[in-house]
C-alpha cells in the first residue's frame, strides 16, 4: 500500500514500491502496488505500507491526514510491515519539526523526534547494518533534519560514512518490530536488494537470494566512486 | 598576457597586505588567498559591468526549472532581427555578460539560471520577465521547489517590469500573487500536472483541483478563477492556439518548428512575450516556424552513419515532457553520462519508464548501471554498449531518438562532429 504519493513521493522514493513489488513477481509471488491518496481511507488489510518522502510543501497536508486515520495503526498492530523514507518516515514517529517552525504529531509508531539541523547533509552514505542483513546498506542522502531516536527504537545501521541521522551515536534509520525507517535515497531499496528482501520475508518468510548482476556492479561502483580507505572498509 | 600581469599584480597586492595584517600570509597558502581576492574582485565587478553592459538596451529574461534554454531560442527567434542572447547554459553571470558584450544589439533576450535571478534582478531591470515554471531539479543545489521558491521571495521588480509567468503552477501564483502578472494557462486536464505541487505552497493545506483549475482554502486559487478567463492567456489543451487576453486579437495559432507539447507551451510563451513587446503576431509566427532544431535540446545528429534526433532529458520533468515525443513502436537510445556531485540519479525513478517496455531500448554513458538497474526494476528489457556509437550500431531500423543528460548531450554533439 503505497500511502499518499501525490504527496509523498518525489526524490525516486517512488521507486522503493516498485523495487519491493517486482522482487515479489520475479519470485512468483502476486503483488500489486495500491495507491490510497488524502481523503481516502487507509485500508488496514495490506501487507506492507510504504511512505515516501516528499517536499516540506506536501508533509503539513499529510501529517493533517495522517491523524484522521487508523488503518496504518491498525495494520501494524497486527504485525504488517510499514516502511517510511525521508518524511514518510519521519512521519511515522513521535513528533516532526520543519525548518519553517511549523510542528506537528507524527501516527508514533516509531520512537523518534525528527527536528530541523543547522546544516543540508547531503552525500554518499555507507552504514554497518544492525538489521538482520549481510551487506552494507548503501544510499544517499540529502536533508536537513536530525532524527532523535527515543529507548525504545534501534538504528538500522551504523555509520560508516556519511551523516546519518544526524546524532551523536552515528547511526542511519530507525526500526522496531515491523516498522522501519531511513532517510536514505538511491532509491535504498534498489540499491539494498537484502534490505528489500528483510522487508518482504517479514511478510513472506525465508526467500532464495535473488542475485541481480546489475546491482552488484552498482553497488561495486558505488563503493569504489568513494575514497579508498572508505569503500574498501565497506566492502569486508 | 594582460590577465597574467593582473594576476601577479593582485598575487603582491594580497602578499603586501597579508603581512601587513600580521603575517596572515605565512600561515595560509598565499595561491588560495589569491584565488580568494579574484573571486571577490569578480563578484565585487560582474554585477556593475552587467548593469553596465545592459544599459541604453530592453532586456528580456527569461528562468525557471526547465524550458529557459528553449524559450529564449524562440523569443529570440520571433523577435527577429539582431538579438543578443546566451541561450545554451551560460546562463550565469558570466553567460549574460559575454551576451551583452558580444553585442551590441539593441535588445538583449537572456535566460537565467533560476537561483541566479534575484541577484541578476538586483542589477538589470528588464522591460519582460518570463518565468516559466518551477519543478524538482535533478540537481543538488536545489533540492527542493520550495528552495528555490524561497529566494525568490526576494525578487527585485520594478514597476516598468512586465511579468508573463505560467499561472497553472501553484507555487509560482503564490509567489506573485500580488503582482501584476500576464498569466498562461493551459486547459489540460490529464495528469501531466502532477509535476506541480498538491498542496498549497502558503498554507500547506491539500490543494482542491477540479480539472485544470485548483484552488484552496487560504484563498490561492488559479488566476482564472481570480481574475477571469478573459484576463489570461489561455493555451488551447492541444497547445494549437493561444487566447490573447481581452483586448488583443482573438487568438494565434501556435504552430513552432519544434514539435512535442511541451514546445508548444514554450513557443506560446515566445508568442506571448514578443506580443508583450508590440510584436505582431503574424510575422511571429511564421518565424517560430522556422527554428526545428535546436543544438543540445532538440537536434538531429549524424552519429555511426545513422540519424539520431537528440532529446535532452535532464531531470524528471524534461524526461517526462520528452515521453510524448518518443512515440510507440521505434527504438530509443538512453544516455545518462552525468550525475549530480554525490553520483545520486533516484530522480530517474520518477521517470514512468514503464512506457518503453516492448521496444528496443539501448543505454550507455558513464552512468548506464543505473539506467540498468532501474530498468530492470521497471521490467523495460535494453541493450547495453559502452560507446554511443557502437550502441547506434545495434539499434533496430527507423527513427531513432536518443533521451540524454546535458553533459550525454555534449559527447553526441562531439562525436557527431
Amino acid at each position: 500500500m503505497h500511502v499518499y504519493p501525490q504527496f509523498l513521493g518525489s526524490y525516486g522514493h517512488g521507486g522503493n514500491a516498485l523495487v519491493l513489488a517486482q522482487r515479489c513477481r520475479w519470485r512468483g509471488v502476486t503483488c500489486d502496488i495500491h495507491e490510497v491518496t488524502i481523503g481516502e481511507v487507509i485500508p488496514a488489510e495490506a501487507d506492507i505500507y510504504y511512505l515516501a518522502g516528499g517536499d516540506t510543501v506536501g508533509v503539513k497536508a499529510v501529517a493533517q491526514a495522517l491523524q484522521q486515520q487508523q488503518g496504518l495503526q491498525q495494520a501494524a498492530a497486527r504485525g504488517a510491515v510499514v516502511f517510511g523514507v525521508g518524511s514518510g518516515c519521519q512521519l511515522l514517529g513521535e513528533r516532526l519539526s520543519l525548518p519553517r517552525g511549523d510542528t506537528f504529531a507524527g501516527i508514533g509508531l516509531l520512537d523518534l523526534t525528527s527536528e530541523p539541523a543547522v546544516r543540508r547533509r547531503f552525500g554518499p552514505v555507507i552504514g554497518e547494518p544492525l538489521l538482520p542483513i549481510e551487506a552494507p546498506l548503501l544510499g544517499f542522502e540529502d536533508h536537513q533534519m536530525t532524527l532523535q531516536l527515543g529507548a525504545e527504537a534501534t538504528a538500522i545501521a551504523k555509520l560508516r560514512h556519511g551523516a546519518g541521522n544526524g546524532s551523536a551515536q552515528g547511526t542511519e534509520g530507525i526500526w522496531r518490530s515491523n516498522v522501519f525507517g531511513t532517510s536514505l535515497r538511491g532509491p535504498v531499496l534498489a540499491l539494498n536488494p537484502s534490505f528489500a528482501d528483510l522487508l518482504l520475508e517479514r511478510v513472506l518468510g525465508p526467500l532464495d537470494p535473488l542475485p541481480l548482476l546489475a546491482v552488484d556492479r552498482l553497488r561495486e561502483r558505488f563503493l569504489s566512486a568513494l575514497p579508498r580507505s572508505i569503500g574498501s572498509r565497506a566492502k569486508r | 598576457m594582460c590577465r597574467f600581469q593582473a594576476v601577479l599584480a593582485l598575487d603582491r597586492g594580497v602578499k603586501t597586505l597579508a603581512f601587513a595584517l600580521g603575517g596572515v600570509g605565512i600561515r595560509l597558502p598565499r595561491r588560495l588567498l589569491v584565488r580568494l581576492a579574484c573571486h571577490g574582485l569578480a563578484a565585487w565587478l560582474m554585477p556593475a559591468s552587467l548593469a553596465l553592459a545592459a544599459r541604453g538596451r530592453t532586456v528580456v529574461l527569461v528562468s525557471g526549472t526547465n524550458g529557459k534554454t528553449t524559450t529564449t531560442a524562440l523569443l529570440t527567434r520571433a523577435l527577429g532581427g539582431t538579438v543578443a542572447t546566451n541561450a545554451g547554459n551560460h546562463n550565469f553571470y558570466c553567460g549574460l555578460l559575454d551576451a551583452l558584450l558580444r553585442s551590441n544589439a539593441p535588445m538583449a533576450v537572456l535566460e537565467v539560471d533560476e537561483l541566479w535571478l534575484p541577484e541578476v534582478l538586483r542589477w538589470l531591470v528588464p522591460e519582460l520577465l518570463v518565468i516559466l515554471n518551477l519543478h524538482e531539479d535533478a540537481w543538488l543545489r536545489t533540492p527542493d521547489p520550495q528552495y528555490v521558491l524561497d529566494r525568490w521571495k526576494t525578487l527585485n521588480l520594478g514597476a516598468g517590469t512586465a511579468l508573463l509567468a505560467w499561472a497553472d503552477d501553484p507555487a509560482l501564483v503564490s509567489l506573485l500573487s500580488n503582482r501584476p502578472v500576464q498569466w498562461l494557462t493551459q486547459q489540460e486536464n490529464d495528469a501531466k500536472g502532477q509535476t506541480t505541487l498538491q498542496a498549497c505552497p502558503a498554507c500547506g493545506e491539500i490543494l482542491r483541483r477540479s480539472g485544470w483549475h485548483w484552488s484552496c482554502r487560504c484563498d490561492l486559487r488559479h488566476p482564472v478563477h481570480r481574475l477571469g478567463p478573459q484576463a489570461t492567456w489561455q493555451l488551447s489543451p492541444c497547445g494549437t492556439t493561444l487566447h490573447p487576453p481581452t483586448g488583443r486579437r482573438p487568438e494565434v495559432a501556435v504552430n513552432p518548428g519544434l514539435s512535442g507539447r511541451i514546445n508548444r507551451r514554450n513557443a506560446a510563451f515566445a508568442l506571448a512575450g514578443a506580443m508583450l513587446l508590440g510584436r505582431d503576431p503574424e510575422p511571429v509566427q511564421h518565424q517560430l516556424q522556422t527554428l526545428a532544431q535546436l543544438p543540445l535540446r532538440d537536434q538531429v545528429y549524424r552519429l555511426a552513419g545513422r540519424d539520431v534526433r537528440l532529446l535532452l532529458g535532464k531531470n524528471p520533468s524534461a524526461w517526462i515532457a520528452n515521453l510524448d515525443r518518443l512515440g510507440t513502436g521505434g527504438p530509443v537510445m538512453l544516455l545518462q553520462q552525468q550525475s549530480t556531485a554525490t553520483l545520486d540519479l533516484s530522480w530517474l525513478y520518477d521517470i514512468p519508464v514503464e512506457t518503453l517496455a516492448g521496444r528496443q531500448v539501448g543505454i550507455c554513458g558513464a552512468h548506464a548501471l543505473d539506467l540498468a538497474v532501474w530498468l530492470t526494476y521497471a521490467g523495460v528489457d535494453f541493450i547495453a554498449a559502452a560507446d554511443p556509437r557502437a550502441l547506434v550500431g545495434q539499434m533496430a531500423p527507423g527513427e531513432l531518438l536518443c533521451v540524454s543528460d546535458l553533459l550525454g548531450a555534449y559527447l553526441i554533439e562531439a562525436l557527431a562532429n
